[in-house]
C-alpha cells in the first residue's frame, strides 16, 4: 500500500505538472510570436509526452506485478483509420461506466450540472468528478481498478478532471451554422477529443479526435493536443497545412512512440456565412454529409494518423454545405460499438440512423438518442463515443434570423457595461427566458466589461471592448475582447485558493472576476490577433435539470 | 443608460434608514460621501444603519465592495448595518463576496426594524 500511495502522490505530480504546464503554453501560446508559439506548444507536447510514458510504463508495470488478465489498452489500441473495420476487437468484457459528457454539450454539462441545486461550480465538478470512479469501482470488471484500490480510482478521478477541465462544451451558433456536440466515455478516461473555435467571426474550426491510449495517459495527451491545435489553428492556413504542422510537432518531439497507432484527426473549417467547408482528416474515420430525405454520403479522406511519417501530406476537401445539410463527424468507438454478442454496431447502422434523421430534429437530440440507443444494447463497451455536428441554415433554409448572435462595441468609459448590460438582459429575457440564468450572464458581462474598460483599455475612451455573444439551445457563449495584455488567471486561482485577504486596502480588489469565477459554468482567458479575450460559457438550467 | 445614484436617508430611533434608487456601482461612493460621511460614524449615537436597496436594480463588484467596507466601518465605528429589499440574485452574490459575514439581510424595513427592536430590548 505504501508503494501504491507513493506511486499515487507521484502521479497527483506528475498531473499537476502537466496540468500547469500546459496552461502556460495555452496562455503563452497566444502571447508569443507564432515561432514561439509552436515552440511553446510542442515544450507542452513534449512534457505531456513524456509524462504519458511515464503513466504508461508505471501502469504497464502494476498491470505485470498483479498479473492481471486482459491488457491495459495502450499506445497500440486499434482505429477505425478511415476504412471500415472488419471485425470486433473489444468484446472481451471490459468494464463499461458512463461519463463523462454524458447529457448535454460536452463534459462540461455533466460536469456543471450541480449547479442546478445551488450548489457552486467547484463543489459540482468534484461530485461529478467523483461520480465514475465509483461506478466503476462497483462494477470491478476493469481491470486497473479492480486491483487498484482507492489510490487507482483517485488516478482516475483526476484524469478525469483535468479532462474536463480542457474540453469546454460545444454548443455554439454563428451565422448560419450551428456547432454541437456530445461525448460519452468508456470505463476508463478515454482518448476522444473534440472542439470547435471561432476564427475572425465567421470561420468554426471543429476537430474531432482520438488519442491513443486511456487513463492516465489520455488524461496527459487529449489537453496537450488541444492546446496544439488551438494555439495552431490560430497561425491560419487550411486544414491540411494545420494537419501537417501538427504532425511535425508531433513526429519532431520524438512522440512516435508514445503515439503508437497514431493520433487521429478530423479538422474542418467551416465558413459559416456561406456553409463552404474545407476538410482534412489524419487517419480517423472519413466524415459524412448528412440531409433530410437523401442518404448520407461518406467523404473520401484517407491518410496516416498524426505522429507517424514526418513527411505526410494531408490532402483537404471543398465542399460546401446546402441549406438543411448536416456535417457528421465521429469516433471509430461509435460505429465499432460492440453488442452483448460482439457484434459491432457498424456503419450499415449508423448511415440508416442519418438516413432516418428528418428535418427539424436537433443535433444534439439525433446524438443523444443513437447514443442512448447503443447502450439500450446492455454491452459492455471499452471505447469513447463522439459525435460533432455542424448544421447549416439549421431547422428551416434560409431562416437565418433565428439564429441568435449579438455584437457590441462600447467606448471604454466608466460605466460603459450598463449599455450592454441592459440590452442584453432585454434580449435574454425575451430569447432565453427559460434558462433561469439571464441575471448570472448579465452579472458576468457587465464585470467582464468593466474589466476591459478599466484594466485592458484604461478607460482610454479612443479604444472599444467588444462583446460577443451566441445562443445555443443549452449553451451560451460570451466574448468579450479589450486591447490591454490580459491577465494571469492561474494567479487569480491561486489567490482565490489562498484566500480571502483581510487588508482594508484589498477588499473588493478582483471581485469581478471573483464572481465570474463563481457564476460561469466554465471560462477561460485567452490572447489572439485581435487582443485579450474573456470567454465565458452558460448553460441554461432548463437543460441542466 | 447609467442611472445615476439618489438617496434618502430617514432618522429613527437609534439610528438611519437610508434607502437608495438606481445604480450601485464605481460612481456610488461619492454619492453617498456626500450625504453620509459614515467613516465618523451615524452621529449622535445611532448604532444601526438600515440600508435598502429595494429600488437598486444595478450593483456591480464595485458596489458591493462600497457596501462591505461601510459595514467593516461600522464594526469600528460601532454601528450595525442591515441591508434590505436585495434580490434573490444580489443576495446570492452578497454571499459569495462574503459580505453577509458583515451585514444582515432583511427582506425589508420592516423586517430589519423588527430585528433592531428585538436587539435593543435585549433578545
Amino acid at each position: 500500500m505504501g508503494r501504491l500511495r507513493r506511486r499515487s502522490r507521484l502521479a497527483g505530480v506528475a498531473l499537476v505538472l502537466v496540468l500547469a504546464g500546459a496552461a502556460a503554453g495555452w496562455i503563452a501560446a497566444d502571447l508569443l510570436p507564432r515561432d514561439a508559439m509552436t515552440a511553446t506548444a510542442a515544450a507542452v507536447l513534449a512534457v505531456a509526452a513524456g509524462a504519458a510514458g511515464w503513466a504508461a510504463r508505471a501502469a504497464f508495470r502494476r498491470g505485470k506485478r498483479r498479473g492481471a488478465a486482459g491488457p491495459d489498452p495502450g499506445p497500440g489500441s486499434e482505429k477505425a483509420g478511415g476504412t471500415r473495420p472488419g471485425s470486433a476487437e473489444d468484446a472481451d468484457g471490459a468494464g463499461q461506466v458512463e461519463t463523462a459528457g454524458e447529457d448535454g454539450a460536452g463534459s462540461a454539462e455533466a460536469a456543471d450540472a450541480g449547479v442546478a441545486d445551488g450548489s457552486g461550480p467547484a463543489e459540482s465538478a468534484d461530485a461529478d468528478v467523483a461520480g465514475p470512479a465509483e461506478t466503476a469501482n462497483a462494477g470491478g470488471a476493469d481491470n486497473r481498478l479492480s486491483g487498484g484500490g482507492e489510490s487507482l480510482a483517485a488516478e482516475l478521478r483526476l484524469a478525469l478532471e483535468v479532462q474536463r477541465k480542457w474540453q469546454p462544451p460545444v454548443d455554439l451558433r454563428l451565422g448560419a451554422c450551428r456547432v454541437t456536440a456530445r461525448s460519452r466515455q468508456a470505463a476508463e478516461v478515454g482518448g476522444d477529443l473534440f472542439d470547435a473555435v471561432v476564427l475572425d467571426d465567421a470561420i468554426v474550426a471543429v476537430l474531432v479526435g482520438d488519442a491513443p491510449g486511456k487513463g492516465l495517459q489520455a488524461a496527459f495527451m487529449v489537453p496537450a493536443l488541444l492546446m496544439l491545435f488551438r494555439s495552431e489553428v490560430k497561425r491560419g492556413g487550411g486544414p491540411a497545412e494545420l494537419l501537417g504542422r501538427m504532425n511535425r510537432a508531433l513526429v519532431g518531439l520524438g512522440a512516435e512512440g508514445l503515439a503508437g497507432s497514431g493520433v487521429t484527426l478530423g479538422v474542418g473549417l467551416v465558413d459559416v456565412n456561406n456553409g463552404e467547408v474545407r476538410y482534412a482528416g489524419a487517419g480517423h474515420p472519413a466524415p459524412y454529409l448528412a440531409k433530410p430525405g437523401a442518404a448520407p454520403r461518406q467523404l473520401d479522406s484517407s491518410s496516416l494518423p498524426l505522429g507517424m511519417n514526418p513527411d505526410e501530406a494531408y490532402g483537404e476537401t471543398v465542399f460546401r454545405l446546402a441549406p438543411g445539410e448536416r456535417f457528421v463527424l465521429y469516433t471509430d468507438g461509435v460505429v465499432e460499438d460492440a453488442g452483448p454478442d460482439g457484434e459491432m454496431y457498424g456503419f450499415d447502422r449508423f448511415e440508416a440512423e442519418m438516413a432516418g434523421w428528418t428535418a427539424g430534429v436537433p443535433a444534439a437530440d439525433w446524438m443523444d438518442r443513437l447514443l442512448d440507443s447503443q447502450e439500450s444494447r446492455g454491452a459492455s463497451r471499452r471505447d469513447d463515443r463522439t459525435l460533432l455536428v455542424v448544421e447549416y441554415n439549421a431547422g428551416k433554409a434560409g431562416r437565418r434570423a433565428e439564429l441568435r448572435e449579438r455584437n457590441w462595441r462600447v467606448a471604454s468609459s466608466p460605466g460603459c457595461e450598463r449599455a450592454v448590460a441592459a440590452e442584453l438582459a432585454a434580449m435574454l429575457r425575451e430569447e432565453w427566458a427559460d434558462s433561469g440564468r439571464t441575471e448570472d450572464i448579465v452579472t458576468c458581462v457587465a464585470e467582464a466589461v468593466m474589466n476591459a474598460a478599466e484594466h485592458g483599455n484604461g478607460f482610454d475612451e479612443r479604444k472599444e471592448v467588444s462583446v460577443q455573444v451566441h445562443f445555443g439551445h443549452a449553451i451560451m457563449v460570451c466574448r468579450v475582447r479589450d486591447g490591454g495584455p490580459g491577465f494571469d488567471a492561474e494567479a487569480f486561482r491561486s489567490k482565490k485558493a489562498a484566500g480571502r485577504t483581510e487588508d482594508d486596502d484589498e477588499y473588493g480588489r478582483g471581485w469581478g472576476l471573483r464572481l465570474i469565477d463563481e457564476l460561469t459554468d466554465y471560462w477561460i482567458a485567452t490572447r489572439d490577433q485581435n487582443g485579450f479575450c474573456m470567454e465565458m460559457y452558460f448553460l441554461s438550467q432548463h437543460r441542466k435539470s | 443608460m447609467d442611472s445615476a445614484l439618489e438617496l434618502n436617508i430617514v432618522p429613527f430611533d437609534g439610528g438611519l434608514s437610508v434607502t437608495l434608487k438606481g445604480d450601485l456601482d464605481q460612481q456610488a461612493e461619492q454619492k453617498i460621501r456626500s450625504v453620509l460621511d459614515w467613516e465618523k460614524g451615524l452621529g449622535e449615537g445611532r448604532r444601526y444603519l438600515i440600508l435598502n436597496l429595494h429600488e437598486v436594480n444595478f450593483i456591480n463588484s464595485s458596489g458591493m465592495a462600497l457596501l462591505i467596507r461601510i459595514a467593516r466601518t461600522g464594526r469600528k465605528q460601532n454601528f450595525h448595518t442591515f441591508i434590505c429589499g436585495a434580490s434573490a440574485h444580489y443576495q446570492k452574490l452578497f454571499r459569495m463576496v462574503g459580505l453577509t459575514e458583515y451585514v444582515m439581510l432583511y427582506p425589508d424595513n420592516y423586517a430589519a426594524m423588527q430585528r433592531i427592536e428585538a436587539l435593543e430590548s435585549g433578545v
